[in-house]
């Protein structure tokens, strides 16, 4: 499988299964396996419930299918014939021993195991390889009754599988009988009785087969105290923590009312297969920690909404779920205050309610509730298992447990679990987990780790006793670097110089944030129910504060684990950021934009303990950043990086590979916009950038019309140059930036503006801008006030009223609203004048007349307030055309109105002597009015005179209005 | 087994059958259903490999039809294990070892776990040790 890389293309291809012939391992099984399909059969299904992998193999591919997967191509494993194959199916990793029982000093009855290694009678585990022999042990079918039989015993099932009864772990959960061997069973006589020479189910089981499963049936699996708890998502879920434990599991996760079943097995976004099948309860939403047959993701689920504020009549049953929407109006958490993802300007268009997840605020844990803070995967724990993962000594109380974490722009409430675990840190050129990649982190195999415990005293988990220190590391680093070559079956290189062997177990961390979707807490004392500073305040444990991690005698006294170490013990998990970043957390912890990881540590490698992170290292960056152009643009321009230490830092003595650092570009051919990627990983060791180049071969020449070449820009940088006809840009997904240097080239500093004012460069900043954050500054709870201040110029103050001029812009302002918050500021003009909003605007309006102008403010919680104003709009008077033809002898004369605007109905005159006249233009034989007009008039005196001539429309409506100042002689 | 043995069976099964999957039981759906091995047979008190099969046990009933209009329609094992989240948990997305490719437009293998952990072959649980 895999896929295969084409340097003509410099692209890989998925490769297609030939056949779903099993790998055969051979006489390698354990030096490459440490939970094989048959393994997981023994551990993992004491809870999986059988069916898929755990009774079928995949024999035939189906190239027409999703995943070439057909469920008609599998073979049940007591159908199956491995043959002599050594393979994933047929043979597992000993870790509970003959009895099941690991490590644990007695049987069932209290009788002492021989837990001596070198005694003939040991029962303990072996971590050896061993066939499963499924005539022998049956197969496990799905077993219907772990759901469907109230009362199911969920550890008789986990010990007969144990041992590999499998056809008989059925009857075992169920009560039925006791298993004597894979395929049989010693019923209880008072449980399965026969009729008519057939075993039948009595009435005292039957009756416990229900439809509808228990709550206990799913928390046997999917709540237990300790972390399984947050792995398996029933996170304290309890009758003290959880408001909704009075209604049963079903109760939420019961599919919504006329969901279709689904029965084609096949995974897809198709119609037909994102059906929840028969048995399948509704579930949540995707989490990039949790991707099981995500189509199935949130159908026919009811969401918290679905019942607490359904947006139309609920089909569903709600049980009385009293509705949210007033508490959370009151509460400020529907105002548009926040700004969305994506946006980093300050401008406000998201509520609470849009970006945090209902589990964010109404997640809480009381004292008491333990959940886990580790997974050990240093060694087994007392049953034998790989790591150690369900025990008090890797828990804590949760009391002020709960942190945050975005998923596609919206915070969620979670729980964060740090596993931790053996890997070799030297990248070069030595698999010591056997995956066929010498390089990288090489976890590893938690078989071989268990191995070499067993061997050397059978030691546990470095924690299972609650402490870990520097002197027991240093041991186990020893016991590991003795016995790795024997397990992987391969010499560990020695460094040419120092002769010291190319090894370095360290452990590293890893913290995942498991989504908190239990554990719901009642209004009354969900986080914002006390206002703002619930959360904004310095003082909240909400989106900040120490988040523990370890035993402190101040953050965490009630903390289990009790961690010390010293240099070269730990090493960071990962980098980030294409490769740019340490980190302990996981790569999908991610910035709320989703564009970047969010990278945090949990501890110095230079020694020391471990530190409980600040809540908001989860969620923001320590400064924070945006895609560069290089990333975005596409350029015709060289790009060319900095020092590109990781790809020349190979090093044998140190143990740095330069190997697997990926190099995506984007390619643009300019005349036609066709985009094609090309990619390449490093492939060698190199020491200078002349040596990366040349490995990359063509895909650095453009022999192959790639569109750049990639050359030596001097001082260890590499420098990509788009060619003619070509732009390029690098990919921001794939490409690890932080190797090739490019990391300058790739993310710039990008500061985020407050909505409420301000320019934050990153987390602490941040935090402080919303610890600032009141009830008053956002306006919550405050009625907003509409108000006009404009001040208008009145250009005819002669007249009653303010009159403004039709053609100029008439400024519009308005008072702030409220004191804080912010408001929009909508303008209407009652002729319908389209004016721009905004608390400062303007308006010219198109028409003489009365105007009513409104303003309308919105405040972030929808409040209105609207305030009018009115202004009469006339139109401007332009000089003439009145021509004046003085009459001699006398004080009359004939004006003659020219260029009047038509089509029009009247003109109105004013002759400046205190009369006036209206004229009628438009008649049967001028229905367009006339665009000159002559009128006599007579003055009583001589002089100048100011006429004004005002233009109608039909419909009443003002088109111009002229003025003149004519000379009246009457002595001429 | 001899043909007389088998017809008995054969005659149990049917009147078992009858029994479970009609209304006869008032007192629950379940009470005498008989336990069956993996071929679908009754099993005895003489039976050597007796643990019962939940596929072939169900299946009297549960096998895809309303069973003559006695109850409502029962999806059959099949049906419900093939497409049953909790028994694939991932078997039915499965890509095989090494799955890592920056090319690929399947997110999975461009995602987090693929780069750095060649062994895990699927995004559910079978396979993603």
């Amino acid at each position: 499988m895999g896929a295969t890389y084409d340097p003509a293309t410099a692209k890989s291809t998925d490769n297609a299964f030939t056949s779903f012939t099993p790998f055969d391992f051979a006489a390698g099984f354990t030096k490459k396996v440490d939970n094989s399909m048959a393994g997981v059969m023994r551990d993992c299904a004491e809870c999986h419930v059988g069916g898929g992998f755990n009774q079928y193999y995949n024999s035939a591919v189906d190239a027409t299918k999703p995943f070439q997967y057909n469920p008609a191509n599998r073979t049940d494993y007591r159908d199956a014939n491995f043959g002599a194959s050594v393979n994933t199916f047929n043979t597992f990793i000993d870790i509970f021993g003959l009895d099941g029982l690991g490590f644990e000093a007695t049987d069932h009855h209290g009788v002492a195991r021989d837990l001596n290694p070198a005694s003939p009678t040991y029962v303990g585990p072996t971590y050896a390889a061993k066939t499963n022999d499924y005539a022998q042990t049956g197969a496990l079918e799905m077993d219907c009754l772990m759901c469907h039989l109230d009362g199911y015993e969920w550890d008789k099932r986990r010990d007969a599988i144990r041992v590999g009864n499998f056809d008989s772990s059925r009857a075992a959960g169920a009560g039925l009988g006791t298993p004597t061997s894979g395929t049989a069973v010693a019923y209880d006589a008072t449980k399965v009785v026969p009729v008519l020479g057939a075993l039948t189910l009595d009435v005292n089981v039957a009756q416990k087969i229900v439809a509808t499963p228990k709550s206990a049936n799913c928390a046997s699996c999917h709540m237990e105290e300790y972390q399984v708890d947050w792995k398996k998502r029933g996170e304290m879920w309890k009758s003290a923590n959880d408001v909704h434990f009075g209604f049963g599991c079903m109760s939420c996760h019961e599919r919504k009312t006329g969901a279709v079943v689904g029965t084609t097995g096949i995974v897809s976004a198709a119609a037909a297969d994102k059906l929840l099948g028969q048995c399948d309860p509704a579930k949540g939403g995707t989490s990039p920690f949790d991707a099981m047959w995500n189509p199935l993701d949130k159908v026919a689920f009811k969401t918290c909404e679905d019942c607490h504020s359904p947006a139309t009549t609920p089909t569903w049953d709600t049980y009385g779920a009293p509705r949210a929407d007033i508490a959370h109006q009151n509460a400020g958490l529907t105002a548009k205050l926040l700004q969305a993802a994506g946006v980093k300007n300050g401008v406000a268009s998201k509520s609470h309610l849009d970006i945090m997840d209902c589990t964010a605020c109404h997640t809480k844990n009381k004292a008491g509730i333990t959940g886990g803070a580790f997974v050990d995967g240093t060694g087994t724990d007392l049953q034998g298992r790989v790591a150690l993962h369900d025990d008090p000594a890797v828990s804590k109380d949760m009391e002020n447990g709960q942190a945050l974490h975005w998923l596609g722009g919206k915070l969620y409430s979670a729980n964060l679990l740090t596993s931790f675990f053996w890997r070799d840190m030297n990248d070069f050129n030595y698999d010591a987990n056997q995956d066929l990649r010498a390089g990288g982190m090489d976890a590893l195999l938690p078989a071989h780790v268990s191995k070499i415990n067993l061997d050397n005293g059978m030691l546990k988990a470095l924690g299972a006793d609650g402490v870990i220190t520097p002197t027991e590391i240093t041991d186990r680093q020893n016991l590991i670097s003795a016995n790795i070559a024997a397990l992987t079956g391969v010499a560990v290189p020695l460094k040419p110089v120092a002769g010291t062997p190319n090894f370095a177990p360290r452990i590293s961390m890893l913290t995942v944030p498991f989504k908190g979707t239990h554990n719901i807490s009642p209004a009354d004392v969900a986080w914002g129910k006390n206002g703002c500073t619930d959360c904004h305040s310095a003082t909240s444990k909400f989106y900040q504060g120490a988040y523990p991690v370890v035993k402190d005698a101040v953050t965490n006294p009630t903390g289990r684990m009790d961690w010390t170490f010293a240099a070269n013990q730990l090493a960071t998990f990962t980098k980030v950021n294409g490769k740019m970043d340490g980190s302990e957390g996981h790569p999908n912890v991610v910035d709320k934009h989703g564009k970047r990881s969010v990278a945090f540590t949990l501890f110095n490698p230079a020694g020391g303990t471990l530190r409980n992170i600040d809540r908001s290292e989860v969620i923001y960056e320590p400064i924070f950043k945006d895609q560069a152009p290089a990333l975005t643009t596409f350029t015709t321009l060289p790009i060319v990086g900095g020092t590109a230490a990781g790809i020349t830092n190979s090093n044998q003595e140190t143990g740095t590979s330069t190997k697997g650092h990926i190099l995506k570009l984007n390619v643009k051919e300019t005349a036609t916009g066709t985009v094609t990627n090309r990619t390449w990983a490093m492939n060698a060791e190199c020491t200078t950038i002349a040596q990366v180049i040349t490995s990359m071969g063509v895909f650095a020449t453009n022999a192959n019309n790639f569109g750049f070449t990639i050359t030596d820009a001097g001082a260890t940088n590499i420098s990509i140059n788009p060619q003619a006809g070509f732009e390029v840009k690098i990919d921001a997904v794939a490409t690890d930036f932080g190797p090739f240097g490019l990391g300058g080239k790739a993310y710039v500093n990008a500061p985020q503006l407050g909505v409420l004012g301000g320019s934050y460069a990153g987390r602490p900043e941040w935090v402080a801008y919303l610890n600032g954050i009141t009830e008053a500054s956002a306006g919550i709870n405050v009625d907003p006030v509409a108000s006009i201040t404009s001040v208008f110029t009145d250009v005819d103050p002669g007249t009653a009223g303010v009159q403004v001029n039709t053609t100029a812009a008439q400024p519009l302002t308005a008072a702030a609203a409220q004191a804080g918050g912010f408001s929009t500021y909508a303008w209407t003009s009652s002729d319908g004048t389209a004016i721009a909003a905004g608390q400062t605007s303007s308006v010219t309006f198109t028409t003489a007349g009365l105007k009513t102008i409104t303003l309308r403010v919105t405040d972030e919680e929808g409040k209105v307030s609207e305030a009018t104003t009115s202004v009469y709009a006339v139109v401007a008077p332009v000089a003439g055309p009145i021509a004046w033809a003085d009459a001699a002898g006398s004080l009359g004369g004939i004006a003659t109105l020219s260029t009047l605007p038509t089509p029009n109905k009247s003109l109105k005159i004013y002759w400046g002597d205190g009369k006036s006249e209206t004229v009628t233009t438009q008649s049967v034989a001028n229905p367009d009015g006339l665009a000159t007009v002559t009128r006599a008039h007579t003055y009583a005196t001589a002089g100048s005179k100011l006429v004004k001539v005002y233009v109608y429309s039909s419909t009443g409506v003002q088109l111009a209005l002229f003025t003149q100042t004519i000379a009246v002689d009457g002595a001429n | 087994m001899s043909k007389r043995i088998q017809k008995k069976s054969v005659l149990l099964a049917s009147l078992a059958v009858g029994l479970a999957c009609g209304t006869a039981f008032a007192a629950t759906q379940h009470t005498g259903m008989v336990l069956r091995d993996r071929a679908g047979t009754p099993i005895t008190p003489a039976t050597v490999n007796n643990a019962f099969s939940m596929q072939a046990t169900c299946s009297a009933c549960h096998n895809g039809t309303n069973n003559g209009g006695t109850t409502k329609l029962l999806s059959s094992y099949s049906e419900i294990e093939r497409h049953n989240y909790h028994a694939q948990t991932g078997s039915n997305e499965f890509r095989g070892f090494n799955p890592y490719n920056p090319d690929s437009g399947d997110a999975f293998r461009t995602g987090a776990a693929a780069p750095g952990k060649s062994w895990v072959q699927s995004p559910g649980h079978f396979g993603s040790w």
